[in-house]
């Protein structure tokens, strides 16, 4: 058992802090290599790690972090003695570690790998070999690849410490803003994913934020980690004092977040820029007690890719694996491999998918090394023998054509295409890397019918985390999307709505589709993202914009606009729904602005709301609320099954412009009669509008009341109307 | 005799009836001008040694002579008096004439009309017609009823219920079949026994136009559908004529021989019908001496019934409940009902026939419309042209109790809540006519959000559903789905209750567009969690048969049968 893995079955594992600016404090010049600085001066790191060791890190990291090739290229012309500077380095924290450990320390060549940049691949895996090498050498007991933002420059530096140091555990982290995303665009959920595929002994995040932003990192893939998860913040976000760039959260402060870190299933925890021993100290004692939680077995697959990744999870959307394209690689030459794989990263984020024959080998292998992400192989248990090493040295996907004989191993994800009628509980029998597929190919192949298809991918529907391979036809999508939403898969019902919706506009003359402009509020409330109004809205009120025209400008039209689309048919209730959402949040961040102004909008009327006598339903009613809130009206909703006289009595005190009804029975419809003849009696001169699934037109005209409404837009339309007649 | 001694005496031994009263004694020299029931009252000494005779045979249990003694058949021989006290007289001479172990049942039959929607007799005067003679057979002091000889199983309806609504004595029905399983009003076998059952008959079997061999393959259908013990009483074969008179060919012997026969198809009452005499009910009762009748077990089945044909819940075929036939939204319809004009209804029933509907549901909620008048119009007008039994839709118990008071058959009611109104009031109504229910998991408080709070309810209306009777197998449980567009959790939940059905052995149904309210391309959704909720153990939902989408995947759930 390496002496890592015996820290980890300890407990929390801790790591150092910032290394930079404890050497400058020990006198280390600006504008230098720390590398080279440090090998002539070895008693300073040696000090600072010393300093760590007895705050309580059980690991500190080796000075090599610009320790490759293309770093120190920038400082000197020898760098053929780059292992040597890594071994020395290396030697130099290990002497001092006692029972304590070091790790190498990797980072960032610099340069863009191709298709982005200069850099080959196979140059990138060398410079990283290299460097692994010489800190093997030199002693250290793992390595960490750190501060990355590259993907693939991960791989090449995993790859490249695997081929120099085999046996060493190797942990990666990187950096991320607080989106989810690196500066390259890719997801710390698909990041993970391809690390731990490729073999990584633990993930997780340095630099970049403070503890508080990286904590919501971190929870992003708590429930994807099958490796132990690291954090290595900053002490907070940096600050520019004369002009230098400084972390100024206190140790204690710093501390307080560990709790939550671990509880977000951290295992291995440290510091990054601006923290001290003292903040690893504090850490520390506030984790004395405290042991890592032991996380369910994810559920998840994931399939990496340089972007977004693509999932699948008992919480997501079913995976469809078209298998209609592939082939794609055999036989091409090496140069038209590269041009593929540029297409695939550059162009979409799909991911290859490899229908491996045997004499492909070279090829596989060449398309699974380059793709910045994990590729998926089809094969056969026979043929599996074959690319078994690749699929692991490159973290691959293995789908299998048919259902295996025995149990693979887990060394990677495995998908076997099953017979749906199998019973479910074999999905998952291997643990995490088991997943079963369900192939329409196979079953096109034996004349099934196209409603049997369907009603055949309903049971795969009970399975942890259900792929389809195969070509699916619009009609099975649409139906796979339905699935997903009716079984919580769908958040929101996004894709169902853009699935069904493009399928809507088949045969359709070509619409133009909802006008867009390039105003972020405006859009904000359009596209129904409750969560980016806010700083929309933020930033609008930054450049100057009159908290009155915020709302005149763009959110009544935006509003407006969503109505509009819902008639078209355009929209649905999903959207109005969220579109209404992000309206209030809109309101709520512009109230304060508005009152100061003193120009809190006035409203365009009052209207008291409920549900009738004896009526308990009011699904319809919240709706029409919300639609008549967001359009500026005061609604006062006095809930379900309210009789006459409360109706009146609060129109009476509030002076309603308007009553509205809703009723869902025949049987208690009549209700709506009992409140047109109470406001009369009363004189109440509230308007009175009525809806609900039994009422109609007639029924208005028949009990007196002063309209109807078939829908909460149609009842905002009527308000309005009832309103401006009014005045 | 209460109903449950008698369902004691049925479970005990295999009760012997009399035989042949009418044809022996005319065979035995009675003469009589205008009606046997009013000749008996006049020379009443024949009857008297007959069933005599019969207890001396061992009939376990005599008929009252009053076959014909109702209102309307009696006054067809011009007999204006009052029946009562004719029923009266009539069980008085046959209590005279039999012996202290012997019981006297009070006997019906038929006004020789047909009821209502079948006929122009209407229903409430078939019932008020043989409330009275019913009176007169208690007062005289019969210890219960067979109605028999009947063609109609409307007015079998109406007899029974004059029975139940008159005292809580044990009932027993017979119809007359066809040797095809048919009465000659169309009612089959099947349909008869379910809906008389749910309608509170203590026991069913056949009598007369057949001989026990034609029989014997009725009442084998009837006891596929129904665990209430069954009679038989069949007439000496199949009539023939001789010398211009009718006569019946069968012997003792060869009348006898198929007693075991019965006996293995889980007959518990046996007696004989036209042809036969004491001689036939002594080598009988000689012959059922110590056989002890076989009670059906398993569990009871999810039946509803036309007058034509009954549709089972979990069988092999998933149900389908078309719901068109339902004002909201339709315009045109609305138009139609409101002119008082139900041809769309018809459409709409034949329509969904066609499309593979397995149930109707008819709902006639409408604003300017009287919805009970047009309920019974239309469950009336459904009864004659559809062979699809009925679901009876509203909210207001008035409508659910006359809808199910002239449905010839037996019906789903949609639905039965945990509100207070619909235990109270609703509940007792569907339980006096033995309808299925469809139990609504919400209350006073609305719809429970909720799994675990849908269950709570679900099992406080299954007892109290208990209290009057009910058992799990008369109720279809509502997934009751919200649309996904405003609760995205409200699918998993429905899926779950399913489950949850299927697991307690319970139906379960959906209606299924409340899924899809708000969104795009509704049929895909919908069909999309058909599929899913089959897959949890649906047995049936309410839709649009007209989805072409929808049907293929109930063909796909059909296809891989075996739902249970």
């Amino acid at each position: 058992m390496s002496r890592f893995k015996a820290l980890l079955d300890k407990g929390i594992v801790f790591l150092d802090g910032a290394t930079g600016t404890e050497l400058s404090k020990r006198g280390m010049p600006t504008g230098v290599s720390p590398e080279l600085w440090v090998r002539d001066n070895p008693e300073s790191i040696q000090s600072v790690q010393r300093d760590y060791y007895s705050a309580g890190s059980d690991i500190v990291y080796s000075c090599t972090f610009g320790g490759n090739r293309i770093k120190l290229s920038q400082y000197t012309q020898e760098t053929d003695d780059t292992p040597q500077i890594n071994s020395d380095l290396a030697q130099i924290s290990k002497s001092i570690s006692d029972e304590k450990l070091v790790f190498g320390d990797m980072a960032p060549t610099g340069k863009f790998i191709e298709p982005f940049g200069s850099l080959t691949f196979d140059e990138a895996v060398e410079v990283y070999r290299e460097q692994a090498q010489g800190l093997r050498d030199g002693g250290v007991d793992g390595l960490v690849i750190e501060t990355m933002m590259d993907i693939q420059e991960v791989r090449a530096a995993l790859l490249g410490a695997r081929l120099a140091a085999g046996e060493l555990p190797v942990v990666v982290t990187m950096t991320f803003d607080s989106d989810g995303y690196t500066l390259n665009g890719t997801h710390i959920r698909s990041a993970l994913s391809i690390v731990q595929s490729m073999g990584a002994a633990a993930f997780g995040c340095n630099c970049s934020t403070g503890p508080a932003e990286m904590l919501e990192l971190i929870r992003l893939i708590s429930n994807d980690a099958r490796i132990p998860l690291m954090a290595k913040p900053n002490a907070g976000l940096p600050k520019l004092v004369n002009g230098e760039t400084t972390f100024t959260m206190e140790p204690d402060e710093f501390a307080s977040f560990g709790k939550d870190f671990i509880e977000a299933g951290v295992h291995i925890i440290g510091g990054c820029c601006g923290t001290t021993p003292v903040h690893i100290q504090r850490l520390k004692e506030e984790l004395t007690a405290v042991t890592p939680v032991k996380r369910p077995r994810p559920q998840s697959l994931i399939l990496g890719t340089a972007k977004e990744g693509v999932s699948t999870s008992p919480k997501e959307p079913m995976l469809v694996v078209d298998s209609s394209d592939t082939g794609r690689f055999v036989q091409c030459t090496p140069e038209e491999l590269i041009k593929s794989m540029k297409a695939y990263v550059i162009h979409d984020s799909k991911i290859p998918l490899i229908s491996y024959e045997s004499s492909l080998y070279k090829v596989t292998e060449r398309a699974l090394r380059l793709y910045p992400g994990r590729g998926v192989i089809l094969t056969s248990e026979k043929d599996y023998s074959e690319i078994r090493d690749i699929a692991i040295r490159y973290g691959s996907v293995v789908l299998f054509k048919a259902a295996v004989s025995h149990p693979l191993s887990s060394e990677h994800d495995t998908v076997v295409i099953t017979d749906s009628k199998i019973d479910s509980g074999n999905a998952n029998e291997e643990g995490h890397t088991l997943f079963s597929a369900y192939s329409l190919e196979r079953s096109s192949s034996s004349d099934m019918e196209d409603s049997e298809l369907l009603y055949s991918i309903a049971s795969f529907y009970q399975k942890p985390a259900p792929i389809i391979v195969g070509t699916p036809n619009k009609k099975i999508l649409a139906f796979i999307a339905a699935y997903n939403a009716l079984t919580g898969r769908d958040h929101k019902l996004s894709l169902l709505m853009k699935t069904l919706h493009e399928d809507n506009r088949i045969g359709q003359s070509g619409t133009e589709s909802k006008s867009e402009s390039n105003n972020p509020v405006y859009d904000a409330v359009l596209h129904g993202n409750d969560t980016g109004i806010e700083a929309a809205i933020r930033s609008a009120l930054d450049i100057g914009l009159d908290p009155k025209q915020i709302v005149d400008d763009q959110l009544i039209p935006a509003i407006n606009q969503v109505g509009e689309l819902y008639e078209k048919k355009e929209y649905f209730l999903p959207q109005l729904i969220m579109s209404a959402d992000a309206m209030r949040k809109g309101f709520t961040v512009l109230e304060p602005h508005l009152a100061a102004k003193s120009e809190v909008q006035k409203k365009d009327g009052t209207i008291v709301i409920a549900t009738v006598k004896g009526d308990i339903h009011d699904i319809g009613k919240n709706i029409v609320t919300l639609m008549l809130r967001n359009y500026n009206f005061e609604v006062i909703d006095l809930g379900k099954d309210v009789d006459d006289e409360t109706i009146i009595n609060k129109a009476l005190e509030v002076n309603a412009d308007i009553i509205a009804l809703s009723a869902l029975m025949t049987t208690t419809m009549t209700g709506m009669k009992q409140v047109v003849e109470s406001a009369k009696a009363r004189n109440c001169k509230a308007k009175i509008i009525i809806g609900g699934a039994v009422v109609d037109q007639n029924y208005s005209d028949e009990i007196g009341a002063d309209g109807y409404s078939p829908d909460a837009m149609e009842a905002v339309k009527l308000a309005k109307r009832l309103v401006a007649n009014e005045k | 005799m209460t109903k449950n001694d008698f369902k004691l005496l049925c479970a005990k031994k295999t009760v012997i009836f009399d035989g042949s009263t009418g044809v022996e004694l005319i065979s035995r020299g009675m003469t009589f001008s205008r009606s046997l029931e009013t000749a008996l009252l006049k020379d009443p000494d024949k009857l008297i040694q007959l069933q005599r005779e019969y207890c001396s045979a061992g009939s376990d249990i005599i008929i009252t002579p009053t076959l014909g003694a109702n209102r309307i058949k009696m006054a067809e021989h011009g007999f204006t008096d009052s029946t009562e006290d004719l029923n009266y007289e009539l069980t008085k001479l046959s209590l005279s004439a039999v012996n202290d172990k012997t019981l006297i049942f009070g006997d019906i039959s038929s006004t020789g009309r047909f009821v209502e929607p079948f006929g122009d007799l209407e229903f409430e005067d078939a019932v008020d017609t043989y409330k009275e003679q019913v009176r007169g057979l208690i007062r005289g002091g019969v210890e219960g009823f067979l109605i028999e000889t009947i063609i109609d199983l409307q007015e079998a309806r109406a007899a029974l219920l004059a029975v139940t609504e008159s005292c809580d004595l044990p009932v027993i029905i017979c119809l007359s079949f066809d040797k095809d399983g048919t009465t000659i009003n169309g009612n089959s076998a099947e349909s008869v026994a379910v809906t008389l059952q749910s309608l509170g008959a203590d026991a069913i079997g056949c009598n007369c136009s057949t001989g026990p061999a034609e029989m014997l393959p009725v009442i084998k259908r009837i006891r596929a559908v129904t665990s209430l013990p069954l009679m038989v009483k069949p007439n000496a074969g199949l009539p023939a004529l001789r010398d211009g008179k009718t006569y019946f060919p069968m012997g003792v012997d060869e009348f006898i021989s198929f007693t075991h026969l019965f006996h293995d198809a889980g007959v518990s009452l046996i007696g004989g019908c036209c042809g036969t005499n004491p001689d036939f009910i002594a080598a009988l009762s000689e012959q059922c001496k110590g056989l002890v009748p076989i009670s059906k077990t398993g569990n009871p089945d999810s039946l509803t019934a036309s007058h034509r044909r009954v549709w089972r819940f979990c069988g092999e075929q998933f149900t389908l409940i078309g719901e068109r036939i339902n004002p909201t939204g339709k315009k045109e319809f609305q138009k139609q009902l409101r002119d008082g004009n139900l041809s769309m209804i018809q459409t709409f029933a034949a329509e969904q026939e066609n499309l593979g509907a397995s149930l109707l549901d008819v709902n006639m909620g409408l604003s300017g419309i009287d919805e009970q008048e047009m309920m019974v119009k239309s469950v009336s007008l459904l009864s004659k042209v559809s062979p699809l039994p009925l679901c009876i839709d509203s909210t207001r118990p008035e409508v659910i109790e006359k809808a199910l008071r002239i449905y010839p058959g037996r019906a789903l009611v949609n639905s039965i809540s945990g509100e207070k109104s619909r235990i109270e009031e609703t509940l007792p109504i569907a339980a006096k006519y033995g309808a299925m229910l469809i139990i609504l998991p919400l209350d006073d408080n609305g719809i429970p959000k909720t799994f675990e709070e849908r269950v709570t309810i679900i099992n406080t209306i299954i007892k109290e559903a208990a209290g009057y009777g009910y058992t799990t197998a008369d109720m279809v449980i509502d997934g009751l789905v919200m649309t996904i567009s405003s609760d995205q959790q409200a699918a998993q939940t429905t899926l779950r209750l399913i489950s949850w059905c299927k697991k307690q052995g319970i139906n379960s149904v959906c209606g299924l567009s409340n899924v899809s309210f708000g969104l795009p391309q509704r049929d895909i959704v919908n069909s999309a969690f058909l599929a899913l909720a089959a897959r949890n153990g649906l047995t049936s939902a309410i839709a649009n048969p007209s989805s072409e989408q929808l049907r293929g995947i109930i063909n796909a759930i059909n296809s891989e049968g075996c739902l249970v």
